[in-house]
Protein backbone atom coordinates (compact mmCIF):
# COMPACT_ATOMS: atom_id res chain seq x y z
CA UNK A 1 0.00 0.00 0.00
CA UNK A 2 1.59 2.88 -1.11
CA UNK A 3 1.34 6.13 1.79
CA UNK A 4 0.14 9.45 0.62
CA UNK A 5 3.39 12.13 0.66
CA UNK A 6 2.51 15.44 2.36
CA UNK A 7 3.78 18.79 1.36
CA UNK A 8 2.90 22.19 3.76
CA UNK A 9 3.12 25.22 1.87
CA UNK A 10 3.64 28.29 3.72
CA UNK A 11 4.41 32.37 3.67
CA UNK A 12 4.01 35.30 6.29
CA UNK A 13 0.01 35.75 6.40
CA UNK A 14 -1.09 32.23 4.86
CA UNK A 15 -3.19 34.02 2.53
CA UNK A 16 -1.31 35.64 -0.34
CA UNK A 17 1.87 34.14 -1.67
CA UNK A 18 1.39 30.60 -0.50
CA UNK A 19 -1.85 30.23 -2.39
CA UNK A 20 -0.18 31.41 -5.61
CA UNK A 21 2.87 28.59 -4.45
CA UNK A 22 0.39 26.18 -3.67
CA UNK A 23 -1.83 26.47 -6.74
CA UNK A 24 1.52 26.56 -9.31
CA UNK A 25 3.09 23.35 -7.09
CA UNK A 26 -0.30 21.51 -7.14
CA UNK A 27 -0.49 22.08 -11.32
CA UNK A 28 3.22 21.21 -11.49
CA UNK A 29 3.43 18.05 -9.52
CA UNK A 30 -0.04 16.40 -11.55
CA UNK A 31 1.66 17.28 -14.87
CA UNK A 32 4.95 15.12 -13.66
CA UNK A 33 2.47 12.41 -12.59
CA UNK A 34 1.81 13.37 -8.90
CA UNK A 35 -1.64 14.54 -8.42
CA UNK A 36 -3.55 14.85 -5.42
CA UNK A 37 -3.85 11.31 -4.85
CA UNK A 38 -0.31 10.85 -4.57
CA UNK A 39 0.56 14.40 -2.84
CA UNK A 40 -1.50 15.92 -0.07
CA UNK A 41 -0.69 19.47 0.04
CA UNK A 42 -1.34 22.03 3.33
CA UNK A 43 -0.95 25.51 3.72
CA UNK A 44 -0.74 27.89 6.91
CA UNK A 45 1.34 30.65 7.74
CA UNK A 46 5.06 30.47 8.86
CA UNK A 47 4.19 31.50 12.92
CA UNK A 48 2.05 28.37 13.08
CA UNK A 49 4.65 25.99 11.31
CA UNK A 50 5.77 24.40 14.79
CA UNK A 51 2.46 23.16 14.73
CA UNK A 52 1.87 20.90 11.54
CA UNK A 53 5.44 20.55 10.44
CA UNK A 54 6.08 17.19 12.07
CA UNK A 55 3.04 15.86 9.91
CA UNK A 56 4.60 16.52 6.86
CA UNK A 57 7.40 15.42 4.74
CA UNK A 58 8.58 18.67 3.11
CA UNK A 59 8.16 22.61 3.73
CA UNK A 60 7.81 25.13 0.92
CA UNK A 61 7.94 28.45 1.86
CA UNK A 62 8.24 31.83 0.79
CA UNK A 63 9.60 33.28 3.88
CA UNK A 64 12.54 32.28 6.15
CA UNK A 65 11.29 29.28 8.83
CA UNK A 66 11.70 29.68 12.75
CA UNK A 67 14.46 27.56 14.47
CA UNK A 68 13.47 24.09 15.43
CA UNK A 69 11.88 22.74 12.68
CA UNK A 70 13.09 19.55 11.56
CA UNK A 71 10.99 18.68 7.91
CA UNK A 72 13.06 19.29 5.16
CA UNK A 73 12.72 23.19 3.43
CA UNK A 74 12.72 24.35 0.47
CA UNK A 75 12.25 28.15 -0.70
CA UNK A 76 9.34 28.70 -2.72
CA UNK A 77 10.34 31.76 -4.42
CA UNK A 78 11.04 30.19 -8.01
CA UNK A 79 6.85 29.16 -8.19
CA UNK A 80 6.52 33.18 -7.69
CA UNK A 81 9.74 34.18 -10.50
CA UNK A 82 9.37 31.61 -12.02
CA UNK A 83 12.89 31.57 -12.37
CA UNK A 84 14.46 28.26 -11.63
CA UNK A 85 11.23 26.55 -11.21
CA UNK A 86 12.14 23.28 -12.86
CA UNK A 87 15.35 22.68 -11.25
CA UNK A 88 12.79 23.64 -7.88
CA UNK A 89 10.02 21.16 -8.55
CA UNK A 90 12.97 18.69 -9.26
CA UNK A 91 14.49 18.59 -5.78
CA UNK A 92 10.76 18.51 -4.80
CA UNK A 93 10.12 15.14 -6.68
CA UNK A 94 13.68 13.88 -5.55
CA UNK A 95 12.15 14.44 -1.84
CA UNK A 96 8.60 13.20 -1.99
CA UNK A 97 9.84 10.23 -4.78
CA UNK A 98 7.83 7.08 -3.00
CA UNK B 1 -16.71 52.19 -2.86
CA UNK B 2 -19.56 49.97 -3.11
CA UNK B 3 -20.61 47.78 -5.87
CA UNK B 4 -19.59 50.57 -9.06
CA UNK B 5 -16.04 50.07 -8.13
CA UNK B 6 -14.35 47.78 -11.10
CA UNK B 7 -13.42 44.31 -10.10
CA UNK B 8 -10.99 42.41 -11.91
CA UNK B 9 -12.28 39.27 -12.70
CA UNK B 10 -15.18 39.80 -10.24
CA UNK B 11 -12.57 39.10 -7.60
CA UNK B 12 -10.47 42.34 -6.58
CA UNK B 13 -11.06 46.06 -7.08
CA UNK B 14 -8.56 47.82 -8.82
CA UNK B 15 -8.84 50.91 -11.24
CA UNK B 16 -6.74 54.20 -11.94
CA UNK B 17 -7.45 55.08 -8.33
CA UNK B 18 -5.15 52.40 -7.03
CA UNK B 19 -2.28 53.77 -8.98
CA UNK B 20 0.27 56.14 -8.02
CA UNK B 21 2.94 56.92 -10.77
CA UNK B 22 5.97 59.10 -9.90
CA UNK B 23 6.61 57.57 -6.45
CA UNK B 24 9.82 59.75 -4.89
CA UNK B 25 11.10 57.95 -2.11
CA UNK B 26 14.21 56.82 -0.49
CA UNK B 27 13.37 54.07 1.88
CA UNK B 28 10.61 51.41 1.07
CA UNK B 29 8.37 52.25 4.15
CA UNK B 30 7.72 55.66 2.36
CA UNK B 31 7.05 53.52 -0.52
CA UNK B 32 4.34 51.45 1.46
CA UNK B 33 3.21 54.84 3.13
CA UNK B 34 2.68 56.14 -0.41
CA UNK B 35 0.49 53.62 -1.68
CA UNK B 36 -1.47 52.18 1.45
CA UNK B 37 -2.63 55.55 1.38
CA UNK B 38 -4.35 55.47 -1.85
CA UNK B 39 -5.51 51.84 -0.17
CA UNK B 40 -6.74 53.90 2.92
CA UNK B 41 -8.58 57.11 0.67
CA UNK B 42 -10.22 54.47 -1.36
CA UNK B 43 -12.27 52.28 1.56
CA UNK B 44 -10.13 49.67 0.37
CA UNK B 45 -8.52 48.87 3.96
CA UNK B 46 -8.61 49.99 7.56
CA UNK B 47 -6.74 52.75 9.32
CA UNK B 48 -4.66 50.17 11.06
CA UNK B 49 -3.13 48.76 7.58
CA UNK B 50 -0.59 51.39 6.63
CA UNK B 51 1.22 50.38 9.99
CA UNK B 52 0.47 47.00 10.03
CA UNK B 53 1.75 46.46 6.07
CA UNK B 54 5.20 47.97 7.15
CA UNK B 55 5.71 45.77 10.35
CA UNK B 56 4.83 42.99 7.95
CA UNK B 57 7.22 43.69 5.66
CA UNK B 58 9.89 43.90 8.42
CA UNK B 59 9.19 40.55 9.43
CA UNK B 60 8.08 39.17 6.29
CA UNK B 61 9.67 41.06 3.64
CA UNK B 62 7.99 40.86 -0.05
CA UNK B 63 10.94 42.19 -2.78
CA UNK B 64 11.21 39.88 -5.65
CA UNK B 65 13.93 39.87 -8.63
CA UNK B 66 12.19 39.01 -11.26
CA UNK B 67 13.59 38.71 -15.32
CA UNK B 68 12.59 42.59 -16.05
CA UNK B 69 13.13 43.86 -12.47
CA UNK B 70 12.56 44.06 -8.86
CA UNK B 71 9.30 44.52 -7.55
CA UNK B 72 7.64 43.78 -3.89
CA UNK B 73 4.31 42.93 -3.14
CA UNK B 74 3.42 44.38 0.04
CA UNK B 75 0.63 43.07 1.96
CA UNK B 76 -0.56 41.87 5.71
CA UNK B 77 -3.08 40.21 8.12
CA UNK B 78 -6.88 40.11 6.66
CA UNK B 79 -8.13 41.76 9.98
CA UNK B 80 -6.64 45.15 8.26
CA UNK B 81 -8.66 44.85 5.21
CA UNK B 82 -12.34 45.96 4.24
CA UNK B 83 -12.13 44.85 0.49
CA UNK B 84 -10.09 42.71 -1.60
CA UNK B 85 -7.98 45.28 -3.95
CA UNK B 86 -4.75 45.86 -5.40
CA UNK B 87 -2.87 49.02 -5.63
CA UNK B 88 0.10 49.72 -7.86
CA UNK B 89 2.52 51.51 -7.21
CA UNK B 90 5.17 52.74 -10.15
CA UNK B 91 8.71 54.65 -8.28
CA UNK B 92 10.98 56.87 -10.41
CA UNK B 93 13.98 55.49 -8.98
CA UNK B 94 14.55 51.86 -7.62
CA UNK B 95 14.18 51.51 -3.81
CA UNK B 96 15.85 48.61 -1.97
CA UNK B 97 13.60 46.06 -0.41
CA UNK B 98 14.75 42.86 1.64
CA UNK B 99 14.34 39.62 -0.50
CA UNK B 100 11.45 37.62 0.51
CA UNK B 101 12.50 34.42 2.37
CA UNK B 102 16.34 35.49 1.44
CA UNK B 103 16.63 37.99 4.85
CA UNK B 104 20.31 38.87 3.65
CA UNK B 105 19.15 39.99 -0.20
CA UNK B 106 18.40 43.22 -1.01
CA UNK B 107 16.49 43.74 -3.81
CA UNK B 108 16.17 47.05 -5.94
CA UNK B 109 12.41 47.69 -6.47
CA UNK B 110 10.99 49.22 -9.39
CA UNK B 111 7.37 48.24 -9.07
CA UNK B 112 5.19 47.48 -5.92
CA UNK B 113 1.86 45.39 -6.56
CA UNK B 114 0.08 46.18 -3.04
CA UNK B 115 -2.52 43.48 -1.64
CA UNK B 116 -5.17 43.60 0.16
CA UNK B 117 -6.41 40.11 0.92
CA UNK B 118 -9.76 38.81 3.17
CA UNK B 119 -9.48 35.03 2.11
CA UNK B 120 -6.76 33.05 0.30
CA UNK B 121 -9.11 30.86 -2.10
CA UNK B 122 -11.17 33.86 -3.15
CA UNK B 123 -8.72 35.81 -5.19
CA UNK B 124 -6.98 32.60 -6.57
CA UNK B 125 -7.16 33.43 -9.86
CA UNK B 126 -5.98 36.58 -9.85
CA UNK B 127 -3.00 35.80 -7.78
CA UNK B 128 -2.18 32.96 -10.66
CA UNK B 129 -2.90 36.03 -13.25
CA UNK B 130 -0.39 38.17 -11.30
CA UNK B 131 2.39 35.83 -10.79
CA UNK B 132 2.06 35.35 -14.50
CA UNK B 133 2.63 38.98 -15.28
CA UNK B 134 5.62 38.82 -12.87
CA UNK B 135 6.94 35.45 -15.02
CA UNK B 136 6.79 36.63 -18.46
CA UNK B 137 9.71 39.19 -19.74
CA UNK B 138 8.64 42.83 -20.86
CA UNK B 139 5.23 43.16 -19.38
CA UNK B 140 6.52 44.79 -16.05
CA UNK B 141 9.10 46.68 -18.46
CA UNK B 142 6.04 48.03 -20.34
CA UNK B 143 3.62 48.79 -16.72
CA UNK B 144 6.66 50.86 -15.58
CA UNK B 145 6.67 53.08 -18.63
CA UNK B 146 3.19 54.18 -18.51
CA UNK B 147 2.79 58.33 -18.45
CA UNK B 148 -0.41 58.16 -16.47
CA UNK B 149 -2.72 56.31 -14.37
CA UNK B 150 -5.22 55.40 -16.90
CA UNK B 151 -3.00 53.77 -19.24
CA UNK B 152 -1.13 51.88 -16.23
CA UNK B 153 -4.41 50.93 -14.55
CA UNK B 154 -5.90 49.77 -18.22
CA UNK B 155 -2.41 47.86 -19.04
CA UNK B 156 -2.49 45.80 -15.81
CA UNK B 157 -6.05 44.76 -15.78
CA UNK B 158 -5.72 43.98 -19.62
CA UNK B 159 -2.94 41.28 -18.65
CA UNK B 160 -5.13 40.14 -15.68
CA UNK B 161 -7.52 39.91 -18.04
CA UNK B 162 -5.95 37.69 -20.63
Amino acid sequence: MKKTKKILVSCGTGVATSTAVKQKLAEMLARKGYGPDKVELGQCRVSELANYADSYDLIISTAALPPNIKTPYILGLPFLTGIGVDKVLDQIIDIIKI
Amino acid sequence: MGSERAKILGEMCFDESLVVLDIQAETNEEVIDLVAQAMLREGMVKKSYPEAVKARERIYATGLELLDMGIAIPHTDPEHVLQPAMALGILNKPVKFVGMGEPDKQIDVEVVFMLSILEPHAQLIILQKLMKVFQEEGKLRQLKNCGTKKEAADLLTAFLSE
